[in-house]
């Protein structure tokens, strides 16, 4: 038996049934919603960037004579370049990060306990990632610095991405707070339209609450390029494997 | 009325909360479920980086490509139409071809079987046909591959990693192959074969161990309670 992408991909959907129970256990059913279709949206949004600009590709079982065997390109079900296991599993884990950390530092910040989540998270990627490129459930091709054939840059996106989807969670869906800045800059935006209203994130009513949770996963995906974007010249710079030709 | 406005306002709020907070000793529920499922995802990673130790240990594995016109069908699942041998063979008999190497019966032989093995680096099945002509146009120009470690069929090199034609011309940036640190054939092939063994087993307790203790706090609370 081999570890090929079709035992991953029913790990994934099996262990997600067992996620999605204790998430609404723990956040309840509507927030619980909110941050699986938040934690799907967000990963779509950055691995089809990923996919775009030739980052990292899904497509290692679809070529050559793979595809009599793998006829979907390996994976079942695809969000478009992405499948779908890969977006589950961000949820998986920055489910268990927020959790973790909200549990162990319940009186600490939200910026806090974002850290600790998103270094759980570089935890469980460091054991996923190497498993994951050994059998090509995803492959990398971007011109980094490697370790175990993981780019670092991978690692670094990760504590990004969880540290801040669970930072906007936590404010906007748990803590239901109106940070300065993002109240200047909801004001004369979302606030004006589709939410017509001023009121604090508190005061609103939870449809609305969403459309603010929307909004600053919006405002966080500008904020995790502007983050990733030193690190990613940093490593090019020091990169110890070079791009792999795209057509392969 | 403003005042009445506001309070009404609030007490929505507040029904709300009440719909969706989920109770005390709920969330205790859901917070080991959770933490139980992601010790159990990261078992499965560990199991499945078991399984896989082979094909790390082969230092091209990352950037191989899969076979040409070999699926990754099971060992006892051979296509048919991909064995050339078996039209050439006297007596109508069916001879199980496995990739280990399995011996004939005795006296039976194979007229065009030198023609697989003269040419190193084939794939296997691909002795006669487009295959054929596809691989050996393009065996000269390559190096040879690197011997097999693994056991697994569907991860024999078809060709050589993607890129090696034009190395001579890239020589000035990283190569495509990651050495030293970066790869990871060299720490599965470290601490006498158990490099990477090792480093899951570490990161998998390591894991659990952290993930226990958000488990043993809310049974602390629950207790206390």
């Amino acid at each position: 038996m081999r570890a090929n992408v079709i035992v991953f991909e029913v790990v994934t959907f099996v262990l997600f049934l067992v996620f999605y129970q204790g998430g609404r256990r723990a956040l309840g059913r509507s927030r619980n919603r909110a941050f699986l279709g938040g934690a799907v949206a967000y990963s779509l949004v950055i691995e089809t960037f990923a996919v775009a600009f030739g980052v990292k590709n899904f497509y290692w079982y679809s070529i050559n004579g793979y595809y009599k065997t793998y006829p979907l390109g390996g994976y079942i079900v695809w969000l478009g370049v992405v499948p779908l296991a890969a977006a589950l599993l961000f949820y998986m884990v920055s489910m268990t990060s927020y959790l973790a950390a909200s549990t162990l530092l319940p009186r600490k910040s939200t910026w806090a306990r974002s850290s600790v989540a998103g270094a759980v998270a570089v935890a469980m990627y460091a054991l996923i990632e190497p498993v994951a490129v050994t059998n090509h459930w995803w492959t990398w091709n971007l011109k980094s610095f490697f370790v175990i054939d993981v780019p670092l840059l991978a690692l670094i996106a990760v504590f990004g991405a969880v540290f801040l989807y669970g930072a906007v969670f936590d404010l906007t869906l748990v803590q239901y707070s109106d940070p300065g800045l993002l109240k200047k800059l909801e004001d004369p935006t979302i606030r004006r339209w589709p939410i017509k209203s001023k009121k604090l994130t508190k005061n609103l009513v939870f449809r609305q609450q969403l459309e603010v949770f929307g909004f600053r996963l919006a405002v966080s995906l500008l904020a995790f390029a502007v983050f990733i974007a030193p690190f990613m010249a940093l490593l090019w710079a020091v990169a110890n494997r070079g791009q792999i030709e795209p057509g392969w | 009325m403003a005042n009445k406005r506001i309070e009404l306002e609030q007490y929505k709020h507040y029904v709300d909360l009440l719909a969706e907070e989920p109770n005390r000793k709920t969330w205790r529920k859901g917070v080991q479920i959770v933490m139980i499922a992601a010790m159990l995802l990261a078992l499965a990673m560990f199991v499945l980086g078991l399984m896989s130790g082979n094909i790390a240990s082969n230092p091209r594995n990352v950037l191989e490509k899969p076979p040409a016109g070999t699926p990754a069908a099971p060992e006892n699942q051979i296509d048919q139409q991909n064995i050339p041998i078996q039209q050439d063979i006297p007596i109508q008999q069916d001879i199980p071809i496995q990739d280990s190497g399995q011996q004939l019966p005795e006296g039976l032989t194979i007229p065009n079987q030198s023609r697989a093995t003269d040419a190193p680096g084939l794939p296997r099945g691909t002795g006669d046909g487009s295959l054929l002509a596809q691989a050996t146009s393009t065996v000269p120009a390559e190096p040879t591959p690197a011997p097999p470690t693994g056991t697994d069929v569907g991860t024999q090199p078809a060709s050589s990693a993607p890129g090696d034609a034009d190395t001579a011309s890239k020589k000035a940036g990283p190569g495509e192959v990651t050495t030293g640190v970066g790869n990871l054939s060299n720490l599965t092939n470290g601490a006498g074969g158990r490099g990477f063994q090792v480093y899951l087993l570490v990161l998998f307790v390591g894991l659990c161990v952290f993930l226990y203790f958000p488990i043993r706090k809310v049974r602390l609370e629950g207790k206390s309670k």
